[in-house]
């Protein structure tokens, strides 16, 4: 494809005084599963009801395979398909009606892949849309989104009440919609889900981008963990640059290390290590770490 | 006592502090419907007493046209009781406007109430407030105390300013006289908040609870409506709670003893429904409901068609209404003609029913068949002003989202609505006034087919320029969309029913949407102000729609 799938440009959303979203630029290229993350009220929502035409942007543009969110709406969304974080839906109808009603609403179905996904899902269409609990009335949002084929899912927190055997049906099923080209805007609470599937990671913080790029590129958010064990008392490391939170237990040693590494390795290879392991931040240690420098900074 | 548990001592008992919240909440939430409710009560109220002073300052006259009225025992439908002293301003006022009024807060009240019991327990709300220091007993009991605040502040305002009101002039009433009079139409209230209660521990959901609750609250106004018409059957007044508030009369020996068995009604069916509710599991029903049906596409292939599937049941109630409203009017129309044409107040009567239908026919039957067009665009004003509320509900509960992202643009949403609120107005009103014409042929009353039923159409005018004004305030201020409906109904009967009885100048009545209705057969319909508001209801339309396009949707 020529285009990005989406396309945001300095992307401002003010409610009088308070600025929802602040000059966000981001793109998600066609075929990637895009992680979106942030605390509560840091404006993943307002980005998504942005890109859905739902809402208007105070200034910026949201462009969707090249066709502008806003004025475009019409093309756009044949293109699409969304999941809420919570799935309002009508009450007296069931299960099935619902996603036959939704199936309308996209446009197109894969009536096939949908009875597979209700399998998967262990989801029963009979009942009406009252007796449901949460999690199956986000089931019933899911489905008829992955049913859809859409060449982009916009989810917003897709998984919230959903049990883990359900998530990770819906791990599966995103797997599948990106091997198939589809591409996948994915706004999570859940960093095990974002880390188990998104390419790249946009973390928003107060409505602004602080940080896009892969899991990889964002290692140097936070400090590897290095962990060590002798037959003695372990060496002196306080005093090495990058190195902080060391802890002692006996003949074991914990720290952690920010930048250069060489220097930590040749003071605790002279004092011969049993045992050695070096860790990389997981997502939840870089989200965290995340927000402590910026609560810091702050 | 260590510091720690003096704290948690302290903490407690600003958790028993906080068990006035709930009571709270559900003030705060209705009160402002019951301050509304006072008010128009008022205006309806005085406009009666003042009104009859106005056009028939002589107590002769009086007697002549009241006594002609009273002697019609189908106008005891919806008339009060004609023992009381109906002669006297206050006592016509009684007469006119009690049982409507009671039925109007029987009716709120259960709305109300249904809404905060069984409603919240619905939409999950029930289960935040019982996550505090509450048993569900307690929970129901506090929400009822709150909703009688919301009766004890519209009392205050409705009778506080009624005595007000009528402290100077012609038409005087006493500060007690007032308070008891609005004590009395509250006790309809007392009643539709029993009644609403006990059918929210019955029912599964809301919409049943009030079917449920309005089903009784019909059958005991029939049965009061019975006891009115029928001479020998008065004795069931005994057996109904609007015959008990019949008997409170009011300015005119007052009977405060029927208090009794009201009081002991309602505590009867809200002790029930506290104890129903504190021995069932949250979100059960001593009625069942059906939680799992055959899926029936038909309807769900389109944004009207989901529209009907959705509201069909609603639009069909509203249909028995106005069929029922008809069959009642169209059936004693030959009666009411006889007994009013032979009270020896004709020529003046013609003229009561001119000032409704806006052109004199010289006969008395067909002047009164008009009538049932009041009813009508009554129903379907009310009708629309709920179905257009319904449309923000739609948008603010985020299921509107679920239409729009796909390929469903707002616009069309909307247009799809306001289609099938136009094609029930157009359904409603085409078969009331087949069934009136049905009714007067088969009573001899020769009225032509295309004038009643084609004419009827015109009441369709100030429906368009409801829409209108209604879809512009959707697209500017969504928020204050019910608030405005229901005002401007209420102001418009407010108007009409002062203009009835006063001379106001043309601009006070020009803003009444009553104002511009024809009512058929007594009245030619007037096509040109027909067009000229439905175009005006159109532009209003076709604005709303644009602002709404382009605003920020809205969710909780």
């Amino acid at each position: 494809m020529d285009h990005d799938a989406v396309e945001i440009k300095g992307l401002s959303k003010h409610y009088g005084g308070l600025a929802a979203l602040d000059n966000l630029s981001l793109d998600v290229k066609a075929g990637e599963i895009l992680g979106y993350l942030g605390p509560n009220g840091s404006g993943k929502t307002t980005t998504i009801r942005l890109m859905l035409g739902m809402i208007k942007p105070t200034s910026g543009s949201v462009s969707i395979f090249g066709y502008d969110a806003q004025t475009q709406k019409d093309i756009v969304h044949t293109a699409l398909a969304y999941v809420p974080g919570e799935a309002n839906l009508w009450p007296s109808l069931t299960g099935i009606e619902t996603l036959h009603l939704l199936s309308k609403v996209h446009g197109r179905v894969d009536l096939k892949y949908r009875k597979k996904l209700i399998q998967r899902f262990e989801f029963d269409p009979n009942r009406k849309v009252r007796t449901y609990s949460k999690g199956n009335k986000q089931k019933i949002a899911l489905i008829a989104a992955l049913a859809s084929r859409a060449e982009l899912l916009i989810l917003d927190e897709p998984t919230s009440g959903l049990d883990p055997l359900m998530e990770q049906a819906f791990r599966e099923a995103a797997v599948e919609a990106k091997n198939r080209g589809q591409t996948i805007f994915l706004s999570s609470h859940i960093l095990g889900e974002v880390e188990a599937l998104c390419d790249r990671i946009a973390v928003l913080r107060s409505g602004k981008l602080v940080e896009l790029g892969t899991l990889e590129q964002m290692r140097h958010l936070s400090s590897l963990t290095i962990e060590a064990s002798f037959k003695e008392h372990p060496p002196e490391v306080k005093h090495i640059n990058g190195v902080s939170k060391v802890e002692i237990n006996g003949n074991s040693l914990v720290c952690q290390i920010n930048g250069p590494i060489d220097e930590l390795l040749s003071v605790l290879a002279k004092a011969h290590p049993l045992t050695l392991i070096s860790r990389e931040p997981s997502l939840e240690e870089l989200f965290l770490a995340l927000y402590g420098r910026q609560t810091e900074a702050k | 006592m260590p510091p720690s548990v003096a704290q948690t001592s302290s903490s407690l008992k600003n958790l028993r502090g906080s068990k006035s919240a709930i009571s709270w909440f559900t003030f705060r939430r209705s009160v402002f419907g019951g301050l509304l409710f006072g008010l128009f009560a008022t205006a309806e109220s005085y406009a009666q007493g003042r009104g009859i002073i106005a056009a028939f300052p002589n107590l002769t006259q009086r007697a002549l046209i009241i006594h002609g009225l009273a002697n019609n025992a189908a106008l005891g439908l919806f008339y009060g009781d004609k023992t009381a002293n109906i002669v006297s301003p206050s006592g016509y006022m009684v007469y006119r406007i009690m049982p409507i009024l009671v039925l109007v807060a029987a009716i709120w009240a259960m709305t109300i109430t249904t809404k905060m019991l069984r409603g919240q327990e619905e939409n999950g709300r029930w289960e935040l407030l019982l996550s505090g220091p509450f048993s569900s007993g307690q929970a129901t009991l506090k929400s009822v105390l709150g909703i009688f605040g919301v009766f004890v502040s519209s009392f205050l305002v409705f009778g506080l300013t009624l005595a007000l009101l009528s402290s100077k002039g012609a038409f005087r009433l006493t500060l007690g006289g007032s308070l008891y009079f609005a004590l009395c139409i509250l006790a309809g209230g007392i009643i539709g908040l029993a009644i609403g209660a006990i059918t929210s521990q019955l029912a599964a959901t809301r919409r049943s609870a009030m079917l449920y609750a309005a089903a009784l609250i019909i059958v005991f106004f029939a049965v009061r409506a019975v006891a009115n018409i029928i001479n020998g059957l008065i004795w069931l007044k005994n057996l109904t709670p609007f015959g008990w508030i019949d008997k409170l009369r009011p300015f005119y020996y007052a009977q405060p003893i029927w208090f009794l068995p009201i009081v002991l009604f309602a505590g009867v069916c809200l002790v029930s429904a506290i104890l129903l509710s504190s021995k069932r599991d949250l979100g059960q029903s001593l009625i069942a409901d059906k939680d799992s049906a055959k899926p029936k596409f038909g309807l769900l292939n389109s944004q009207l068609g989901l529209n009907f599937r959705l509201l069909r049941n609603v639009l069909f109630g509203w249909l028995l209404g106005g069929v029922a409203f008809a069959t009642l009017i169209a059936s004693i129309d030959k009666t009411v003609a006889k007994t009013l044409g032979s009270s020896g107040s004709k020529g003046r009567l013609i003229k009561t029913f001119s000032n409704l239908t806006g052109n004199p026919d010289s006969r008395i039957e067909i002047a009164y068949l008009s009538a049932a067009g009041f009813f009508t665009i009554t129903l379907l004003l009310i009708m629309t002003a709920n179905y257009l509320s319904a449309l923000r509900d739609e948008e603010t509960s985020g299921r509107l989202d679920n239409l729009i992202s796909g390929t469903l643009s707002r616009g069309y949403w909307l247009y799809a609505r306001l289609a099938l609120v136009l094609g029930a107005a157009v359904t409603i009103t085409f078969i009331t006034n087949v069934v009136i014409w049905a009714l007067a042929a088969a009573q001899g009353i020769s009225v032509s087919f295309l004038t009643l039923v084609l004419g009827g159409l015109n009441i369709l005018g100030p429906l368009m320029l409801l829409l209108g004004i209604g879809v512009m305030v959707y697209g500017l201020v969504p928020k204050v969309l019910s608030i405005v409906m229901y005002a401007l109904i209420g102001w418009s009967f407010t108007i009409d029913i002062i203009s009835s009885a006063l001379k106001l100048s043309k601009g006070f009545s020009d803003t009444s949407l009553l104002h511009y209705v024809s009512l058929v057969p007594a009245a030619n319909p007037n096509w040109r102000t027909f067009t000229l508001i439905s175009l005006i209801g159109l532009a209003g339309i076709l604005i709303g729609a644009i602002v709404f396009d382009r605003r920020d949707l809205q969710i909780e």
